[in-house]
């Protein structure tokens, strides 16, 4: 994914197990999209 | 991180935060901690593969650089624990900032462990002033 490029509208789990797509968290005019190495 | 939120959201970014672990470590993470932005997760890291995130090798942990990124974190407050249950302790994350459609405008994959852009990074990526309604900001990213 470099810029310019439109990212895959993937599909996230949340919390309580229930799917999301990413699409759904674009509530702003920018999305910050941080992917963790791990959460601990 | 309340203040790095605030200057993204001055600015008109909101934030996602996407791990790789399980949906019940997500709740159990979720309980104990408060980071004020959504939480996602992504067990089977297709959303990783997806945005061109890859695996780390064993021996960058040795690498100079990355030993200096962790004692630095680890300066700052930062603790090594162990990953949760069926997460990949290799994996590599990344940060994306994507304009409406889902277009990149900010891509920065992690090239080793320790290598996230500060938060300067990220605003020198978005318009100096928060959009108005449909009217683009006049230094807004090409569309």
């Amino acid at each position: 994914m470099t810029v310019g490029d439109t990212a895959p509208d993937v599909e996230l789990l949340l919390a309580d197990g229930s799917a999301a797509r990413l699409s759904t968290f674009c509530a702003s005019e920018y999305l910050l999209v941080v992917f963790l190495r791990h959460l601990a | 991180m309340a203040a790095a939120r605030e200057q993204l959201a001055a600015r008109g970014c909101s934030v996602l935060v996407v791990t790789q672990a399980q949906p019940k470590w997500l709740a159990h993470y979720a309980a104990r901690t408060n980071w004020g932005v959504p939480l996602a997760c992504d067990p089977e890291r297709r959303a990783y593969a997806a945005f061109g995130l890859g695996r780390a090798k064993w021996r960058t942990f040795f690498n100079p650089r990355v030993l200096w990124g962790y004692f630095r974190a680890m300066f700052r407050g930062y603790r090594v624990r162990a990953p949760y249950a069926d997460e990949d302790l290799l994996q590599l994350g990344g940060d994306f900032v994507l304009a409406k459609g889902l277009r990149a405008v900010f891509a920065r994959p992690s090239v080793n462990p320790t290598d996230r852009p500060t938060v300067s990074d990220v605003l020198a990526a978005l318009p100096s002033v928060p959009p108005m309604g449909d009217e683009p900001a006049p230094d807004a990213p090409p569309g």
